[in-house]
């Protein structure tokens, strides 16, 4: 949306509000239903510049009958009384579905029509018609207008000296009078009439769209005689040129086709195929962009052979409407080194030399061979992943294993009761040997230590340190019988001489007690 | 530290074990459909040959005899890019064949390239991703192993000190070739002349077209289209039925 604003001065509202307000009807515009003002209110539009009013538009085209495709410049002007305030809503259009219109920016400035100064805007661009018959053209703005009423004075109009009144009344009422009172009223119709002067009445705002005045066109076919085969609608006059970028290039490398045309008429009707594949190069469907005066083709093309090759020159066929008559436009031929040294990339146009026939090349193998089920690399799977926590799972463990054992390591009491227990298994070895020697010294002897042994253990004081004082301060019943006798064994009938029933009877008894201290 | 001196010999059965697990490999016999491909291909009948090698590697599964196999179909065939396709599937399972590599040549020649490449990425075809899997995997557990036992173990520091160091550089090895090597998890072959679209519809703008036989790397797909990338760095969509990746179960592909 584009908004015009033209000058406003004191001199200019009341010639709005003079022509606003003498305007009876309006020609050539269409006022939005929702907003449809007053008649007194309605601006004068008017299409036809001799005839000046609040806005109008105009429409310049060439002369002539044109031609379905072709594409002719417009120029579309929209003139607006100075003074009125312009909102464009919309992009001009043509009121008729078989013509394209393509405008470029609006450009604004201020001219005269016939003494009267007006904004106007210009827009220029192309039209161009697509179906043949008999037109009556408009091209439609959509706006707004925005003005100021005309001012209403009031009926007891100032045209009397400001001041005879107040002094009148004080002449007239003498000293019984209220001078403050008249004075009051007097200085309120000053204001009014001083607002009136530099103010005007009230913001009108009116949409509406400004039509252009017709103007009648003559549409004809393009003439089928002399029509070449290879025309696709191009309508105008064209020329055409061709390049690549490099001109040395190597057999199967792409290299693009650009296909330029230049000039005047409607380029969206101009399409190109480009060169076609052929046993020398092999080419693919051209990618295209246009700007206002060209449009560029760039085709993608691959050599097959190596070798001096030419690209063929491209053509457009046109209908040229100055001549009225079908022209083509040629492209000149370009001339390419394609360079060895690569095999053709060309696959089934049976210049690629035939692989069977290459030498060296390995014989099959035997066998299937180790198949898998899958070529994704290892990692890619889960049970890989999972796998990790095997060695994940040993590290630690060992890592576990060690720190304990360097924990027992660094614990005294534990180190007494390994201690204990390998002096407890030493002296029962020795207790079972003798027995089974029937060694009595040797017996009593194992037998004492290895119940000073478990005992210590048991009771957490040094081995050495249990005596029978010891025993009998902790032990009663048969055990302290047992423990008396080994203890005792040195001074008792159990020494050297001892039978081997004697030592049958105490081995038993002190197996009991090593078990039973075991087992508490 | 006698725990730990055997822990490393440990770690690798476990792994060797997994991976012999994880191989999902198995020892094929020869099947008839097989034999009927090697008669196909003697009687010089390569497009027929190169049907049911294609038929075996659907139904069975991938090996590299069978993948070099149909390739030289389809090198005979005159078909260079669907060869090289099958060349380069077959040196993902068995990098080292001399016989994979010569073939190989021979259908990027016929295809109009050649192998242009770098040092680093002929490096890490020397083995397969499984087997650079395994290596920077072990050699990883052995480097942390041999960390652990440094901090742990003071007589055998130095020894667990100097197990690591080496290990993790060559995990750290392996680590980079698996990277490089990976890369053909993104790759690709054109196997037909295709016109590259600026976007993925049939009726969008071509930019450029690809040549049978040129290595690409698939960026995604989009319906019948896939984003490609040409060695050059030119980026567009062409049509999902022009181009093959290697890894034909690759992700980026969609399948």
């Amino acid at each position: 949306m584009t908004t015009h604003a033209t000058r406003t001065s004191r001199a200019r509202c009341f010639w709005l509000a003079t022509a606003l307000g003498s305007a009876l009807a309006v020609t050539q515009a269409r006022p939005a239903a929702a907003q449809t003002p007053s008649a007194a209110a309605t601006p004068q539009l008017v299409a036809d510049p001799g005839r000046p009013g609040v806005a109008f538009a105009s429409l310049g085209l060439p002369k002539g009958p044109l031609y379905v495709g072709e594409s002719v410049p417009v120029t579309l002007r929209a003139y607006f009384s100075a003074g009125t305030g312009v909102t464009l809503t919309g992009a001009p259009t043509v009121n008729s579905p078989d013509f394209t219109l393509s405008l470029g920016d609006a450009a604004q400035g201020h001219t005269t029509i016939s003494g009267e100064p007006y904004l106007a805007v210009t827009w220029k661009g192309r039209l161009s018609p697509v179906k043949a018959g008999h037109y009556e053209l408009e091209l439609e703005i959509p706006s707004t207008l925005e003005w100021r009423a005309a001012p209403v004075r009031s009926a007891a109009a100032p045209d009397s000296d400001p001041f005879g009144d107040v002094f009148g009344d004080l002449d007239g009422l003498g000293m019984n009078g209220d001078p403050f009172a008249a004075m009051q009223q007097h200085m309120q119709r000053l204001m009014n009439q001083a607002m009136q002067d530099f103010d005007t009445g009230p913001l009108q705002k009116r949409s509406l769209t400004l039509q252009s005045k017709p103007v009648a066109l003559e549409i004809e076919p393009l003439p089928a005689a002399g029509r070449p085969a290879n025309f696709s609608g191009a309508v105008g006059h064209f020329t055409l040129e061709t390049s690549v970028r490099e001109p040395n290039v190597r057999v199967g490398e792409p290299l693009d086709l650009s296909v330029v045309v230049r000039g005047d008429g409607n380029f969206d009707r101009v399409s190109s195929a480009g060169v076609p594949s052929s046993t020398t190069l092999e080419s693919y469907p051209p990618t295209s962009k246009q700007t206002a005066d060209e449009k560029t083709f760039v085709q993608p093309i691959v050599p097959r052979q190596a070798g001096r090759m030419e690209i063929p020159p491209v053509e457009l066929s046109y209908f040229d409407p100055k001549s009225r008559r079908y022209e083509t436009a040629r492209s000149s031929p370009i001339t390419l080194e394609v360079g060895q040294g690569q095999a053709l990339a060309a696959t089934r146009s049976g210049a690629v030399p035939n692989a069977a026939t290459q030498p060296g090349l390995a014989p099959n193998a035997a066998g299937e061979g180790r198949v898998v089920a899958s070529l994704s690399p290892l990692y890619t799977r889960r049970p890989f992943w999972l796998a990790q926590l095997a060695p994940l799972g040993a590290l630690a463990a060992a890592l576990s294993l060690v720190s304990r054992r360097k924990r027992l390591a660094a614990d005294p009491h534990r180190h007494l009761r390994a201690s204990a227990r390998k002096a407890l298994r030493r002296q029962t070895a020795a207790f079972e040997a003798a027995f089974a020697a029937g060694d009595a010294p040797g017996f009593f002897a194992a037998a004492r230590g290895a119940l000073q042994q478990r005992l210590g253990a048991r009771w957490g004081i040094v081995p050495e340190a249990i005596t029978l004082v010891e025993i009998e301060r902790r032990t009663s019943g048969a055990d302290l019988a047992t423990l008396r006798t080994v203890f005792e064994a040195d001074a008792a009938r159990f020494g050297p001489g001892a039978t081997q029933q004697d030592l049958g009877a105490c081995h038993d008894a002190v197996r009991r007690i090593l078990a039973h201290s075991e087992a508490s | 530290m006698t725990a730990l001196s055997s822990f490393p010999r440990r770690l690798v059965a476990v792994l060797a074990v997994a991976g012999a697990c994880l191989g999902c490999s198995r020892a094929a016999e020869a099947s008839p459909a097989l034999d009927a491909a090697n008669r196909a291909f003697a009687a010089g009948a390569y497009g027929d040959a190169a049907t049911r090698f294609q038929a075996l590697v659907e139904h069975e599964g991938y090996s590299a005899p069978v993948l070099f196999d149909l390739g030289n179909a389809y090198l005979r065939e005159n078909q260079p890019a669907r060869a090289l396709l099958a060349y380069e599937r077959a040196r993902l399972l068995s990098p080292r064949d001399p016989a994979i590599a010569r073939n190989l040549a021979q259908a990027e020649a016929a295809a109009g390239f050649s192998d242009d490449s770098s040092a680093v990425m002929r490096a890490a075809r020397t083995l397969t991703l499984d087997e650079w899997t395994w290596l920077a995997t072990a050699a990883f557990w052995l480097a942390v192993a041999g960390t652990a036992g440094a901090f742990v173990s003071k007589r055998g520091r130095a020894w667990a000190g100097r197990v690591a160091v080496t290990a993790g550089l060559v995990a750290a090895g392996a680590g980079a070739a698996l990277v490089v090597a990976s890369r053909v998890n993104d790759a690709g072959l054109v196997l037909e002349a295709a016109p590259v679209l600026v976007s993925p519809f049939a009726g969008a703008e071509s930019s450029g077209s690809l040549r049978p036989g040129a290595r690409i790397a698939i960026e995604r797909t989009h319906d019948a289209f896939a984003l490609v990338r040409d060695r050059a760095g030119h980026e567009g969509w062409v049509e999902r039925a022009a181009v093959a990746p290697i890894v034909p179960d690759g992700a980026k592909y969609g399948a």
